[in-house]
């Protein structure tokens, strides 16, 4: 469905920071990703175990999470959403009712905030368009 | 995101820390907070008038309609707490390191902004510290306190661990923080608190306080505190006290005569109280030398072995007297152990080898030395353990307070404040968002 890549477009608009981008559906199948030179890197297998985080969310924190094979640790987990971080790059990933919207980003915390605040917004539009 | 960056150099931003014992308030960029406050303060209720009351029924013209409301006075800051006086109460406005008493808060802000700082609420962006363990709505009501009423033109809120780890120049940590309610342990890791690892007990100053307060009953020792003398004879040590008491003394409350006895005690536990290097052994204390304490009323008496069991408590709960008390309750280093292990195993080793130690109540002599033994007895043998700890007095102290005078005053932070422009565009839940 090319409407989703749309959303990737809107998502990396609303950041700078944000390098890498993707919708996923619960089940971990990829609805649209980012592509070229900012490929998202994850793969299948890693997805599933990824979106399967979600049903646990206060033990992520516990043990982390793993995307595009890098470990990140996750410092803080809130009601639909993990924030992971690696040094100077993280991701935020927010859950919406069928969803997942992933983004990538490498800066410090200031910009970290923006890039939550876009992922938060994606996911709420679409949550309230039922997805 | 409008992406507003509230303006950077020529105004200074405010840091306000407020702990259980004391309230630390001051600019960023300074060395040591201006102001530090007794987070006590003295409230008087007023004599009930009855002519005022039956005269605002009148006017009212409706005589159910009338509120018997007294004018309390409030006396906030040293100097005016410890003087006695009828119908004064001493209330706090915290309880386990969160706000509870809005009301008294907002005294003691206001008190800060009037007679501490002498600014304008309305001219300087504030930086606020939270415990780790703060929720939604007492931050998105502190954030609501300071936009609608202090009118502050920017804000942040950020946990005290935090702060303290950048006072320490690091941004990683297993931060031990024992204050006057609370001993908590919190890992910090790259600026961010790992709020799910957080452990916490209600040991701390308060809670030796107490001990100290059963020893010395249990020693028939009565503790006067200063306001009630008038006068006193030098006596030999160990000898009764000769002491007048005060005269025209008004009449006090309960709660003034406890807070100036737990004023005494403190002085006392500052002074005497150490702690064995390694587990307590009878030979050390056989050997140690005893302090001398001199009483208010005149009494000097030595204290030796006490001395040592008393702050033991915090390290062997076996020392700790008291009933019923002991339920879930953790030594110091139990806490700091099971935190790190509630941590993602990546970052273990850098808490481990990044442990510091902040907060008043770790001002007892030998409390990192103690914790050092006692927790490598506790992580796994192939970790470096390293416990760091400001050397001085006031940084312990103030730590949260530096840590912010730090961050408010750092050019890359004045895009990260949360402007009232944002405030009115999003409402309170924007402190969730932009503060985590």
């Amino acid at each position: 469905m090319s409407g989703w890549d749309d959303y990737i477009k809107l998502l990396f608009g609303k950041s700078p920071a944000i390098k890498r981008a993707a919708i996923i559906g619960s089940d971990g199948s990829v609805w649209a990703r980012s592509g070229d030179a900012n490929a998202f890197r994850a793969t299948e297998v890693e997805l599933k175990r990824f979106a399967a985080l979600f049903n646990d969310i206060n033990s992520v924190p516990g043990t982390g999470a793993d995307l595009e094979e890098i470990h990140y640790i996750v410092p803080r987990v809130e009601e639909k959403l993990i924030f992971g971080k690696k040094e100077q790059t993280g991701f935020f990933a927010a859950k919406t009712n069928q969803a997942i919207v992933i983004a990538m980003y490498e800066g410090d915390n200031a910009q970290s905030a923006s890039v939550r605040a876009g992922v938060e917004y994606i996911a709420q539009y679409l949550a309230s368009s039922g997805y | 995101m409008s992406g507003a960056v509230y303006g950077g150099d020529e105004v200074s931003g405010l840091v306000f820390d407020a702990g259980s014992q004391s309230f630390r308030v001051g600019f960023a960029g300074e060395e040591y907070p201006k102001g530090d406050i007794p987070s006590y303060i003295a409230v008087q209720e007023a004599l009930p008038d009855d002519t005022i009351e039956k005269q605002e029924a009148m006017e009212e013209g409706d005589n159910s309609k009338v509120q018997t409301k007294r004018e309390k006075n409030f006396f906030i800051g040293t100097t005016k707490i410890i003087v006695p006086r009828a119908r004064t109460n001493m209330e706090s406005f915290m309880k386990e390191g969160l706000i509870e008493d809005w009301e008294l808060f907002e005294k003691i802000v206001e008190h800060s902004y009037e007679n501490i700082l002498y600014s304008n609420p309305s001219e300087h962006p504030v930086l606020f510290s939270e415990s780790s363990w703060n929720d939604r709505a007492r931050r998105e009501k502190l954030t609501e306190i300071m936009f609608e009423k202090f009118q502050v033109p920017a804000y942040y809120l950020s946990k005290n661990v935090v702060l303290s780890c950048f006072a320490q120049g690091r941004t990683h940590g297993l931060m031990v923080d024992s204050g006057a309610t609370q001993t908590s342990v919190v890992p910090v890791f790259d600026g961010y608190a790992v709020t799910h690892a957080v452990v916490k007990c209600p040991i701390g100053g308060d809670l030796i306080t107490e001990q100290l307060a059963q020893m010395l009953d249990q020693q028939k020792i009565d503790v006067i505190p200063t306001y009630r003398i008038g006068g006193k004879e030098e006596v030999n040590e160990g000898e009764a006290p000769k002491w007048t008491p005060r005269k025209n003394l008004p009449q006090v409350t309960k709660s003034y005569d406890a807070f100036m006895k737990k004023m005494l005690l403190e002085d006392m536990a500052a002074t005497m109280l150490q702690l064995c290097d390694t587990s307590i052994d009878m030979d050390y204390v056989d050997k140690l030398p005893s302090t001398p304490y001199a009483f208010p009323n005149g009494y000097t008496k030595e204290f030796g072995a006490e001395r040592i069991k008393l702050p033991e408590c915090l390290f062997d709960l076996g020392y700790l007297k008291a009933e019923g008390k002991k339920d879930g309750l953790m030594t110091v280093a139990q806490m700091a152990a099971a935190s790190a292990n509630l941590a993602d195993i990546d970052i273990r080793p850098t808490l481990f080898s990044n442990v510091t130690v902040t907060g008043g109540n770790s001002l007892i002599l030998g409390f990192t030395e103690r914790l050092n033994y006692a927790l490598a007895t506790k992580c796994p043998p192939t970790i470096k353990l390293r416990v760091f700890a400001a050397p001085t007095q006031a940084e312990r102290k103030y730590g949260a307070w530096i840590g912010g005078s730090i961050l408010g005053s750092l050019g890359t932070f004045q895009q990260m404040w949360v402007s009232k422009a944002e405030y009115d565009e999003s409402g309170k839940s924007i402190v969730e968002k932009k503060c985590p």
